[in-house]
């Protein structure tokens, strides 16, 4: 065999196997384990022209001269690479496909707050990078040209390293799943901190500071500070997830949970203390008018008697 | 009538084209995978019919990543 034969040869085995990698890869990370024909088809074909060619170099079959069979034998390996290149490329389109499908399918349903804090590198690097790779593939894909010996070598080495490259990423964005719903789960818990806040002041906004003060004791000195300290630590948390631990924010809830039992419990009583309280307010306003009655009567009576005597005194009434 | 020729007289013959795979396909190899060893994705008939891979392909790739 001459040296450009084995040059044809050696790329084959190269592209062929190239291929089979990346179909095994396929198969095993299609998530519905559905096959694809369309490679297998050129690969018979790849097949067909090898065997063309085998036939002529070991003289099965005639065409010609010297010369003529040689060339015979270089085209049919030609035609070969050109099966194995199209094989190979439909096999990467396919994966790049599968795994463009399963990037998304990661990421489906999550905020974009929710992406960008558990990969914080998504939006500025990795999903530009996916966006120039799914541009390379199309571009390359152009390029693809069984008379351009050397640029389908260089096609199929610049493909495979950016399929490898998708692949990374899709890893990396699949382990990280998990913590898309501990923080989804987080922020749940956060919204659910800002619940109990708010029963909290519903429980208290019909009451005046005196009746609060008056039931709780400790609100303004010490459980009001609290539930403000709580809350600034969960949205702490919130804007660094990643730090604070679990732990965190099941101890930081349940206390948040105990006040708001403690406050809801006292509610009766402060229910009862403002009843009083506006008892003693009418009691009171009673009492003032009567007092008020009382002295506007001796008042009048004392003027009466008063104008009464001057009359009497000094006009001989 | 056709008849059944040697290997020399089909070396230099190219194989018949094959069409894309269909429904009719993936029903017709789940019919007779019994008779036949093979591919186990093809006897359960997990391949893509050349519609399906087209418009899944579409449909991926048209959609923009969140």
């Amino acid at each position: 065999m001459t040296s450009s034969t084995d040059e044809k040869w050696r790329k084959i085995v190269e592209i062929h196997n190239s291929t089979k990698a990346l179909y095994l890869l396929s198969e095993e990370i299609t998530t519905e384990l559905f096959a694809f024909y369309q490679p297998i088809n050129e690969l018979r074909n790849a097949e067909e022209h090898i065997v063309r060619s085998k036939s002529a170099e070991l003289g099965m079959s005639s065409h010609g001269n010297a010369e003529e069979t040689k060339n015979y034998i270089e085209g049919a390996l030609d035609s070969a690479l050109g099966h194995e290149y199209r094989a190979f490329f439909d096999t990467c389109d396919w994966l790049a496909m599968e795994l463009r499908g399963q990037i998304d399918s990661d990421l489906d349903g999550y905020s974009r707050e929710t992406i960008n804090s558990v990969l914080p590198d998504y939006y500025p690097k990795t999903r530009l990078r996916i966006e120039e790779i799914s541009q390379k593939i199309a571009t390359l894909r152009g390029e693809k040209d069984i008379d351009k010996t050397g640029v389908i070598v260089n096609g199929v080495k610049s493909y495979e390293d950016i399929i490898k490259e998708l692949h990374e990423i899709r890893k990396n964005i699949n382990s990280n799943v998990s913590r898309f719903e501990e923080y989804v789960k987080n922020v749940k818990k956060i919204e659910a901190a800002t619940i109990i806040k708010n029963k909290i002041n519903e429980d208290l906004k019909e009451y005046g500071p005196e009746t609060i003060n008056a039931v709780l004791p400790d609100y303004y000195s010490k459980t009001s500070p609290k539930i403000e300290e709580i809350c600034k630590k969960i949205s702490g948390i919130k804007e660094n997830p990643n730090i604070i631990e679990i732990e965190e924010y099941e101890k930081l809830i349940t206390e948040l949970g105990a006040i708001r039992d403690e406050i809801s419990l006292r509610v009766p009583v402060l229910v009862e203390h403002a009843k009083s309280v506006k008892r003693d307010e009418k009691r009171r306003r009673s009492q003032d008018i009567m007092i008020y009655a009382v002295w506007t009567g001796v008042i009048g009576s004392v003027g009466f008697g008063v104008v009464w005597w001057l009359g009497k005194t000094f006009l001989g009434f | 009538m056709s008849k059944l020729l040697t290997w020399r007289d089909v070396i230099d013959r190219p194989w018949p084209p094959m069409v894309d795979v269909t429904e009719a396909t993936r029903q017709m190899t789940m019919k007779n995978a019994t008779r036949f060893r093979g591919s186990v994705r093809l006897a359960c008939g997990r391949i893509w019919t050349a519609d399906e891979y087209e418009k899944r392909r579409q449909r991926i790739l048209s959609k923009p990543l969140p």
